[in-house]
């Protein structure tokens, strides 16, 4: 038996001109890895913010494990836990104190959340650590001491907000296996992250939102299809010559005009030997001016799939930061 | 006072006592001050024809408060900018419970300042001259102006977040506040021009009110009626403020 978890319908969300949510909606089941992802300004944090009873919605509904996120913020509370993207903790307080503390909150008696937060520390593998304060510990200790803190007392329903930006690829894994271990406890987690990878590996349905609502929902697998496999990438640092490497390879795939250069949809290698070739010769012909950096294949990327989903480039880099 | 927000300031103390520059902040550099002051000015004074430690105490009680204050806006400003208070408005407790717990552990902080600067300056000379109810008020009536001057600064704090401004905002605040009352030289000291503005602004009355209840031969009721009306004004501005402010510091 499943049941949905998350619901939301048409969800807006204005800030002053900068139209943060518009239409947004989405189930979750109990029980899933859901991913919502999309580059910085696409919504994902005000949508995580009205998830959690920060911010209110201009229209729509949220029901978060039944609960009205308006009308029943304070139940919704009780059963939610987030982790942000920027771990708040007190740097001069012990592991363990910060989640004692965390656990008097949530109503834990004392001996309770004592109990409690040494059994945290365990299974997050901080049992040392937990005498330090937290200043001196490493990124992945950080976040690893932040989920903990918002499982306290066992949510039904966890949020993490881009949970491994800024983590190295060991810590990252990590952190991967222990959400994975939460959602076969019976959690639900939404997570939210601009890395087409991570939602990859780790999220059983994932949507992608750009310009505050939904622009495909799936499972990495139907995504993928959807950006179109593999692609090869021609990477050209002047922006004038790009039109022409595009109109030269034109007959070999759908070329798509990309920030830094080109790319085309490959079917395997062939298609960069094909295009290393044509390339070759035109070199010594035509585009003898073009300055070619570097080319090769690659896995579709948050951008390829944007591109082939919503027909415009998402620049996790430089697109403006909205609230 | 709800368990929310004793466990708060609970968090704040523990985190007070890890910071050498908060107990600095409320005992250690006061009493200097009033060493200092003492040994500067206590002679001069004394011809005068003033009492000056008599003077002095109240003088470094209403500052050390300050200073207390002004680490209160900067405290609830970090919280805003580390993500403390985000994350405390999704966990189900009282929506004002952060403010209130930081508000516990500052008063508690103030309430360590007078209890080393009453002894000192005993042992300089000062004497509570009203009795023991008049003693107890003029404790009283110190905490409840540190309650106050917290509450509106961690409003500020709330709503400035920015822990630079909340820095030269308290700066902005704390040297005219001070500087132009009646706390360190008494109003007939100050321009004429000026006198009026010094003898009625809220720390110059609330000098007024804790000097009467050290003292014996002056009326009380005047003093502390005006004292305690500025401080349930500033007491219903700061808390407006601050609860509009920890709404919208998500």
């Amino acid at each position: 038996m499943s049941s949905v978890m998350v619901e939301a319908n048409d969800l807006m969300k204005t800030f002053g001109t900068v139209r943060a949510l518009d239409g947004l909606s989405l189930r979750i089941e109990q029980g899933t890895i859901f991913g919502l992802l999309g580059p910085n300004g696409a919504g994902k944090t005000t949508a995580i913010n009205v998830f959690t009873t920060l911010e209110r919605p201009d229209a729509g509904q949220v029901r978060v494990a039944g609960y009205d996120v308006t009308r029943d913020a304070a139940q919704v509370r009780g059963v939610i836990g987030v982790t942000g993207q920027f771990a708040a903790l007190d740097d001069n307080l012990t592991g363990l104190e910060n989640l004692v503390l965390f656990g008097r909150l949530m109503k834990l008696g004392r001996q309770q959340a004592k109990a409690r937060a040494r059994e945290l520390l365990e299974r997050f593998d901080l049992v040392e650590a937990g005498a330090r304060r937290t200043k001196t510990y490493s990124g992945g200790m950080r976040r690893r001491l932040d989920l903990a803190a918002s499982l306290t007392r066992e949510p039904t329903v966890l949020f993490l907000d881009e949970p491994t930006t800024g983590l190295d690829p060991h810590s990252r894994i990590a952190l991967w296996d222990m959400v994975r271990e939460l959602r076969d406890n019976g959690i639900t987690v939404l997570l939210t992250t601009q890395y087409l990878a991570e939602a990859d590996e780790l999220a059983d349905r994932i949507a992608v939102i750009d310009h505050g609502r939904v622009v495909a929902e799936g499972t990495a697998g139907e995504l993928k299809q959807r950006a179109g496999g593999s692609v090869c990438h021609i990477t050209l640092p002047d922006n004038a010559t790009r039109e022409r490497v595009a109109r030269e390879l034109a007959d070999l795939g759908e070329v798509t005009v990309l920030p830094d250069g080109v790319s085309l949809p490959a079917a395997g290698p062939e298609t960069l030997v094909a295009v290393v070739r044509r390339l070759d010769e035109a070199t010594a012909t035509t585009l003898s001016d073009v300055d070619i950096e570097d080319i090769g294949l690659r896995r579709p990327t948050l951008e390829d799939v944007f591109l082939r989903l919503t027909g415009q480039g998402a620049h996790p880099e430089t697109a403006e930061v909205a609230t | 006072m709800s368990l929310d927000s004793t466990v708060l300031a609970g968090r704040h103390l523990r985190l007070m006592s890890r910071r050498p520059a908060s107990i600095m902040g409320a005992v250690i550099l006061p009493l200097l001050f009033a060493l200092l002051f003492f040994t500067v000015f206590g002679k001069v004074m004394d011809r005068a024809g003033i009492d000056y430690i008599f003077y002095l105490l109240p003088a470094i009680i209403i500052q050390a408060t300050f200073f207390t204050a002004m680490s209160s806006a900067q405290l609830a400003a970090e919280d805003v900018t580390g993500g403390t208070l985000r994350r405390l408005r999704v966990m189900p407790i009282r929506r004002t419970a952060p403010v209130f717990g930081l508000l516990w552990a500052e008063v508690t902080r103030a309430a360590l300042s007078i209890g080393a600067l009453v002894p000192a300056s005993v042992a300089l000379g000062f004497r509570f001259r009203g009795g023991l109810l008049a003693s107890a008020g003029f404790i009283l009536a110190s905490l409840a102006f540190a309650a106050v001057l917290c509450t509106c600064f961690i409003a500020m704090g709330l709503t400035l977040r920015r822990v630079e401004a909340v820095q030269g905002a308290s700066n902005l605040i704390y040297f005219p506040a001070l500087l132009l009352s009646n706390a360190f030289a008494p109003a007939w000291a100050f321009p004429s021009w000026l006198r009026p503005v010094v003898e009625h602004q809220p720390v110059s009355r609330v000098a007024d009110a804790i000097r009467a209840l050290a003292d014996t031969d002056v009326g009380l009721t005047r003093p502390l009626l005006i004292a305690t009306t500025w401080l349930a004004g500033l007491l219903v501005v700061g808390l407006g403020f601050a609860t509009r402010a920890i709404g919208r510091a998500a």
